[in-house]
């Protein structure tokens, strides 16, 4: 009876110095000051309870300060996403590093297409959507923390009301970059030698045309020089 | 008494609507004629100035200089801020100079192309602009300064206002607006002599300003195998032939007598949908046009508003009656 007493009081301490740790962890990653040690150790130990409480820190944050780009989604897990987050950075930062070995000496100009653009965009916002996360939740993790104690609703588990505050998704980023009306055109480059050519070609001939001596050629010397 | 009051108000009216209409038709003749002086001076007077272009968020100090020498026409435009690109015409020769790239040389295809256009196209500019003569006089470089103001009659095309010299009708200021007033582009004169000692070594190239000369093939008179559907009013081909360009490249010019827009077309392998480059008061646009199952590429450039050039991208058509 006293071995199982003293197995039981171990099983206890045991789990009271995993449990500091984990927060300790945590702490560092809500302050910005985690290592990777600390997020390796944090992923490991992904019990539904820590999870619900990262959760319960980000859906405080989201309602703190409204940040369309840190809202977080109805599927998957918190914890889940930042570990799928984390990978999809190694591999991007695997594939640089290739490349980089491979020693591109030369990168051909590549023509702005408004699509492609939007893309790529879109996929760098992926990309560092859960460092925004991260980020977001450290610099007001001081404030989330006392936030906390007075709003035990939001961290509920299987809240309905916070999973609402979660659907919120603006895509204001995309529509910045790219005005929908705009979306059916291209827009032309001018390091485009023919396109200089021809600028020059009719800055020459609107000299002759609106009588204004050879000042119209004044935009001549405006047109990028490259042949 | 009372039965003549009405014949007398309507007299009255009369005559105001009829002090108006001559006194418009004063203003534009005077403003056509100040225009016309204008476009004289830059090819009888002597100068040497210093004038600011600015465009957008761009400027670039230029120096001018012009004279007639032994009955030959020399001019040169030199810029001082950037590259140092050089512009140099010798009766009907242009020479661009570009400092490290090349030395162009082309010689106009129809002579005697300045000459042609000392005039101005009166019944084109009354078509697309109202003109109206400032009744104050300015301040430019110095100078006093009458200005003439050309107002658009329609959105294809952009307004503009000149002031020029009192006394000899040469331009030291010129404004290029949009039709809400918006300011695109800026011509202003800092100094100007119209007495200056100019040599003919002044207006030849150095020998440091470039590196190798490279000499563009002779543009031909080619026959113009395209026209346009519509065209904004006042608009017309400068050129009754297309100009031939290097590569298998059509050029046509259209212009309302203030302003220009350069078409170009040659063949392609490859279809482009349209796409717009906006430089200012520039605008160029870029599309392929299927033609019996031949794909051309086209490309317009003009100081003209983005719509203008849209539009007359798509009234390009093939000629019917070439053969």
């Amino acid at each position: 009876m006293a071995e199982l007493n003293d197995r039981f009081t171990d099983q206890q301490d045991d789990e009271k110095r995993r449990a500091p740790n984990s927060l300790l962890s945590f702490s560092a990653m809500l302050d910005g000051e985690a290592t990777e040690q600390d997020i390796e150790q944090l992923l490991q130990m992904d019990s539904a309870e820590l999870a619900t409480q990262a959760e319960g820190f980000h859906l405080i944050q989201q309602v703190m300060h409204k940040e369309a780009d840190m809202s977080v989604g109805l599927e998957g897990h918190f914890m889940e996403r930042v570990r799928a987050g984390i990978d999809a950075e190694d591999d991007a930062d695997l594939n640089v590093n290739n490349m980089d070995s491979k020693v591109l000496n030369f990168t051909a100009p590549v023509k702005v297409d408004s699509t492609f653009d939007i893309e790529t965009n879109a996929t760098h916002a992926k990309r560092t959507d859960w460092r925004m996360m991260l980020s977001g939740m450290a610099v007001a993790a001081s404030v989330t923390f006392v936030i906390m104690v007075g709003s035990n609703q939001l961290l509920a588990p299987n809240s309905s009301s916070a999973h609402l505050l979660a659907e919120v998704r603006l895509p204001a980023q995309q529509n910045a970059l790219a005005p929908l009306d705009k979306l059916d055109r291209d827009v032309l480059q001018i390091d485009d030698v023919r396109l200089q050519h021809y600028l020059r070609q009719h800055a020459e001939q609107a000299a002759m045309t609106v009588g204004q001596g050879m000042i119209p050629m004044a935009r001549v010397v405006s047109y990028p020089i490259k042949e | 008494m009372k039965v003549n009051l009405p014949l007398r108000i309507f007299c009255l009216l009369l005559c105001c609507i009829g002090a108006n209409v001559v006194k418009a038709d004063t203003s534009e003749a005077e403003a056509l004629n100040l225009l016309r002086n204008m476009t004289q001076s830059f090819s009888t007077l002597s100068y040497d100035g210093v004038f600011v272009h600015s465009e957008a968020l761009n400027m670039n100090s230029m120096r001018i200089r012009h004279d007639l020498m032994a009955g030959v026409e020399y001019e040169s435009l030199e810029d001082l801020d950037g590259d140092k690109v050089e512009v140099l015409r010798i009766q009907d020769n242009v020479i661009s100079v570009y400092p490290n790239a090349l030395l162009t040389n082309r010689r106009t295809p129809l002579p005697p192309m300045f000459n042609r256009f000392k005039n101005v196209e009166s019944e084109r500019l009354l078509k697309g602009y109202d003109m109206i003569v400032e009744p104050k006089t300015s301040r430019i470089a110095g100078r006093d300064a009458v200005s003439v103001r050309l107002v658009p009659r329609d959105n294809y095309r952009y307004g503009h206002q000149f002031w020029l010299d009192k006394d000899n009708h040469f331009l030291l200021k010129h404004d290029m607006m949009k039709t809400d007033g918006q300011l695109l582009e800026r011509i202003q004169f800092t100094s100007v002599n119209f007495d200056p000692d100019l040599k003919q070594e002044d207006f030849v190239p150095k020998k440091d300003s470039y590196s190798e000369p490279v000499l563009d093939a002779q543009p031909r008179r080619v026959k113009n195998l395209w026209q346009f559907d519509w065209l904004p009013d006042g608009f017309a081909l400068v050129w009754p032939e297309a100009r031939s360009l290097d590569e298998g490249t059509s050029m046509l010019l259209l212009s309302d007598g203030m302003t220009s827009v350069s078409v170009f077309v040659e063949p392609t392998m490859k279809a482009k949908k349209l796409s717009i480059l906006d430089m200012g008061a520039t605008i160029a646009g870029e599309r392929s046009i299927n033609v019996n199952e031949h794909l051309y590429l086209l490309t317009m450039v003009g100081e003209v508003p983005e719509p203008t050039i849209e539009r007359l991208m798509m009234a390009i058509v093939p000629r019917v009656d070439h053969d």
